[in-house]
């Protein structure tokens, strides 16, 4: 004897009943805040649910897939503090599930949702994310990939005071309470911030944004370049010069001793 | 010959003042007895569409007026003048007792009236200022402006603006009054606060000193009054009485006892799981600003979802518990024994213009419910009493008249002069009694005289007007003084015939001592207020399957469903349970057998098999309540499987409800969001760039090091 969970439930059930096809449920509110804290970045997600079909409807399990792109690949984010409530402060049901190439968050909203009405709730996380880089760091936010269509949406990205955003074209870059905000409307096919610990601005030449990492580190090439090809021409320099002198030297000698007659037998 | 028709000039002057004016006189006591009663019809219901709100099915207010004459003595031109009537969403109509043809109806029109001709001694018309339907006149009477307005209810009353300029008659309107004489209309001083009925702007020139100059007078005339409603009833007779209804609209006037709802459920506000509980608060208000509500009484009773089909049918109530003790929560009566019924008094009844009064309390939805959806769960009939309309339609005043005795002497006093002509001085006295035991106001008392049989045609402009504006009755009459006017003797019949003294009183019959009643109150008619709830078809089911070892790769399985809730699963819907079997095993000896099947690949890989519980019960549903007498709280399924191969006895562990019978819902398609995240950086390829770089700069730095020290030795 036993009972199945969920999950179980909700899949086995999702596999055999289908769905109802249509628009039913859209994201009418999908704001996301993002805090970056060195290593861990905590995500906070207010959404609002509305039923836009004509008869009442169960959201059921709503899964909030995570995952890191590696190159080609796709890998799992560890996750933890998952909490989902609801505006009226209800605490929902949730799991997570960890597969190979991706996380999966789970929430579940059983409350039944008439037509044109809405559900909000809010998820929170912890995932553990290293961004790459040395003096530059990136973290690039792929557009999501949802079942739903979401109506409007807002981004917000939180770094720590003490950074610099260096980098993120179409985005509101700010300071709130210290710390930076970079922050943005809609779904971008791919959105990239490149900030740093370093205080370089950001950097435009017209309408185009360069990426400071690039300027920072082709400056740097530029001038060690600049600095052997100079190295070089002063000791092709020096070399030529040494040459000359020598030249000159045996020169100077020839005029001061004038040129010897040849040495002939004496008579007497 | 001239004293013959002298003689018969004052004959005939007297029978005319017999026949036309003078009444009989055989009146008692008098009463007239006017009653507005407003009952109040109204159907709230709040949260019936979801919304926590109100919706008014119907509201209005339904006014009966009744004029009655309880006395033993007829009463005759009875004139009833009621104000703001601007709520009125109707006539006044005749209902009940004598003719309706007696009766008439004005509002007010706001009417205008501007003269700018000078008036003369041919009548202008100045419109229907008094709105009774005939046209109104102004003229020259001599040196005096007349009026001449039709209305036999003298309702005109008027204010009158010095717009001259002229500093001489600045003291207004006592200079005007001195020359000006409203002949017919009765000037009544208690319009003048604010319930101006028309203002008369005259311009003119001066004449004499004080005195404007009549022919220059030019006239503008504004009506000014409120709405007001006048019903005139010619007679009732001893013991009659005449009804009239109105309506009011609900749009101006709000029911009086207002009751405000809120619901506090903890999670919810607009719905509520069945069996389960939520708050309720209610405020009562007095919201009529007319007068206190009295003998307040809100009965509440619960009401019931009916369950049924063809074949069997059930009430499940909603049921009443839990007052809090806040608020008025000490004026309801019945918590304590019923839980279906109780009456809130609120405040002892008795709430003053503009308070509340409130009571906190939960209702319980019913376990069993057809389907989910709203339902009325209790309703409150609401009965008070207020001292007066709750619309302000009411009597400005109460005008009437009965029998009472009045005369006029004429006589000649003495020559007018001393010449050969029949040239006299007349005098006349008027007087007034009352001829019964009521007691009237004798407003005013006009003599007048003509040199025929015409009344309307004044001789010389001799006419006095007394304005007694006295009580009179049968211990104390009025007489007037004596007025001396120089005519003929009539002793020449033919060229000049003796005068006719014409003599009209104007009298009503005194609003004191208990003589004319006025009262007016509103009550409840069907004044329902009724709760609505959405409730969610809350069953409980669980689902458990055993999977028990028989053989060799054989195990029995028995899966259970059972309603482990208070209420029936959903009527006329179809409770589904789901079994899954790996490919790996080979099912038989289904009980019973299932209903549908299918096979599924993915991670789940085999064959999904349905089972339709069906409609078992009486009530059309799957599942009776929990621990119910007919034994329909569970379903059994049961069969066997053999497992083939490298079977996993665990994948035979799962087993599902659908989750589309509850609350008679519909699935939405699975939702997934799929977010990525990645960085990248060429940072540590500049890295090893740089380094590059610097290696070959601190050699070639090196290098030439090396080349300057050769070139150094050799120097």
């Amino acid at each position: 004897m036993k009972t199945i969970s969920a999950i179980m439930l909700l899949v086995f059930v999702s596999l055999l009943a289908g769905s109802v096809a249509g628009e039913v449920l859209v994201f009418d509110k999908y704001d996301t805040v993002s805090k970056v804290n060195g290593n861990t970045i905590r995500i906070e997600r207010e959404m609002t649910l509305t039923n836009v079909a004509r008869n009442p409807v169960i959201p059921g399990e709503l899964h909030f897939k995570l995952y890191q792109e590696d190159g080609d690949a796709r890998t799992a984010i560890p996750v933890t503090n998952f909490e989902a409530v609801s505006d009226r402060g209800q605490k929902l049901n949730t799991k997570i599930v960890n597969r190979d190439d991706e996380t999966s968050l789970a929430v579940t909203v059983w409350d039944p949702l008439l037509p044109g009405f809405s559900y909000t709730f809010r998820v929170s996380y912890d995932m553990e994310f290293e961004p790459s880089g040395l003096l530059f760091y990136e973290l690039r936010i792929p557009r999501e990939d949802t079942t739903i269509p979401i109506k409007q949406s807002t981004q917000t990205v939180l770094l720590q005071p003490n950074i610099h955003v260096t980098y993120a074209p179409d985005t509101q870059v700010s300071k709130l309470s210290g710390n930076t905000v970079v922050s943005w409307a809609g779904q971008e096919e791919s959105q990239i911030i490149e900030y740093s610990t370093l205080p370089f601005p950001r950097i435009k030449v017209g309408s185009f944004a360069l990426r400071s990492v690039n300027v920072f580190w082709g400056i740097i090439i530029v001038c060690l370049i600049g600095l052997f090809t100079f190295s070089l021409k002063r000791q092709h320099r020096i070399k030529e010069e040494a040459e000359l002198a020598n030249l000159e030297a045996e020169h100077r000698r020839h005029k001061e001793h004038g040129p010897q007659p040849p040495q002939g037998p004496s008579g007497g | 010959m001239n004293t013959e028709l002298l003689r018969l000039s004052h004959i005939f002057a007297f029978i005319l003042l017999a026949a036309t004016l003078v009444t009989p006189a055989f009146a008692i006591s008098t009463n007239i007895n006017v009653t507005f009663v407003e009952t109040v019809f109204q159907n709230v219901s709040f949260a019936k569409d979801f919304e926590l709100t109100e919706n008014r099915t119907f509201s209005f207010i339904l006014g009966n007026l009744t004029i009655r004459n309880p006395s033993a003595d007829t009463i005759y031109d009875i004139y009833v003048k009621i104000i703001n009537t601007e709520s009125l969403s109707s006539n006044f109509t005749y209902f009940s007792g004598r003719s309706s043809s007696q009766l008439y109806f004005t509002r007010s029109n706001n009417t205008s009236s501007l003269i700018t001709s000078n008036i003369t001694a041919t009548p202008i018309s100045i419109g229907d200022v008094d709105e009774d339907t005939v046209t109104d006149y102004v003229f020259l009477n001599g040196n005096n402006i007349s009026f001449n307005i039709s209305s036999e209810f003298q309702i005109l009353s008027y204010i009158l603006y010095n717009t001259t300029g002229t500093a001489n008659i600045s003291v207004v309107p006592q200079t005007f009054n001195t020359t000006i004489n409203v002949t017919g209309i009765r000037v009544d001083g208690n319009y003048n606060d604010g319930r101006v009925f028309a203002t008369l702007r005259i311009n003119g020139t001066t004449a004499t000193a004080s005195r404007l100059n009549p022919a220059q007078v030019t006239l503008n005339l504004t009506d000014r009054e409120r709405n007001f409603s006048v019903v005139f009833v010619p007679e009732l007779r001893p013991g009659q009485q005449t009804v009239l209804n109105y309506t009011v609209s609900s749009l101006s006037v709000e029911p009086p006892l207002d009751i405000n709802t809120t619901y506090t459920n903890s999670l919810y506000e607009t719905k509520v799981l069945a069996g389960a509980r939520f708050g309720v608060r209610d405020v009562a208000c007095n919201i009529a600003q007319v007068g206190s509500l009295q003998i307040i009484n809100i009965s509440m009773y619960t009401l019931g979802v009916n369950v049924s089909n063809s074949s069997s049918s059930r009430i499940y109530n909603f049921t009443i518990h839990n007052l809090t003790n806040t608020g008025d929560y000490l004026n309801v009566i019945g918590n304590n024994t019923s839980n279906r019924s109780w009456s809130w008094v609120a405040n002892a009844g008795l709430i003053a213009i503009g308070q509340c009064y409130n009571i906190s309390y939960q209702i319980q939805a019913p376990f069993t419910v057809p389907t989910s959806g709203t339902y009325p769960a209790l309703e409150q009939n609401l009965t008070y009493l207020i001292n007066t309309t709750a619309s302000r339609v009411g009597t400005d005043s109460i005008r009437a008249r009965a029998n009472l005795n009045f005369s006029a002497s004429k006589q000649i006093i003495s020559p007018q002069d001393n010449n050969s002509n029949n040239n006299v001085t007349w005098r006349s006295v008027p007087g007034v009694s009352a001829n019964a035991n009521i007691s009237f106001t004798l407003e005013r008392v006009t003599l007048w005289v003509t040199s025929t049989v015409d009344p309307n045609t004044v001789s010389y402009n001799l006419q006095t007007n007394y304005t007694p504006n006295s009580s009179i009755n049968l211990t104390s009459g009025w007489s007037g003084a004596q007025w001396l006017f120089n005519f003929t003797d009539g002793s020449n019949a033919v060229t000049a015939p003796p005068p006719i003294v014409w003599v009209k009183p104007y009298w009503i019959i005194e609003n004191a001592q208990g003589q004319i009643l006025n009262q007016s109150l509103t009550q409840n008619g069907t004044d329902t207020y009724i709760k609505y709830i959405y409730v969610v078809n809350g069953y409980w089911l669980e689902v458990q399957k055993n999977v028990t070892s028989i053989s060799d790769s054989s195990y029995r399985i028995q899966t259970v469903v059972r309603n482990i809730g208070n209420g029936h699963t959903p009527q006329n819907l179809t409770v589904t349970v789901y079994d899954f079997i790996p490919r790996a095993f080979t099912p038989y000896n289904f009980s019973p057998n299932f209903n549908n099947a299918s096979n599924v690949s993915g991670q789940f890989e085999g064959t999904a098999y349905q089972w339709d519980v069906g409609l078992r019960t009486t009530l059309a549903t799957s599942f009776s309540e929990a621990g119910a007498a007919d034994g329909l709280d569970v379903f059994y399924m049961n069969y066997s499987v053999n497992g083939t191969g490298t079977f996993r006895v665990s994948d035979l562990y799962i087993v599902g409800l659908d989750p589309r019978q509850v609350d008679g819902a519909n699935t939405s398609g699975a939702i997934s969001i799929l977010s990525g995240i990645a960085s990248t950086s060429r940072e540590l390829l500049y890295l090893g760039v740089v380094v590059f770089l610097v290696a070959i700069n601190i050699g070639n730095f090196l290098m030439t090091s090396k080349i300057n020290k050769k070139l150094d030795k050799k120097e």
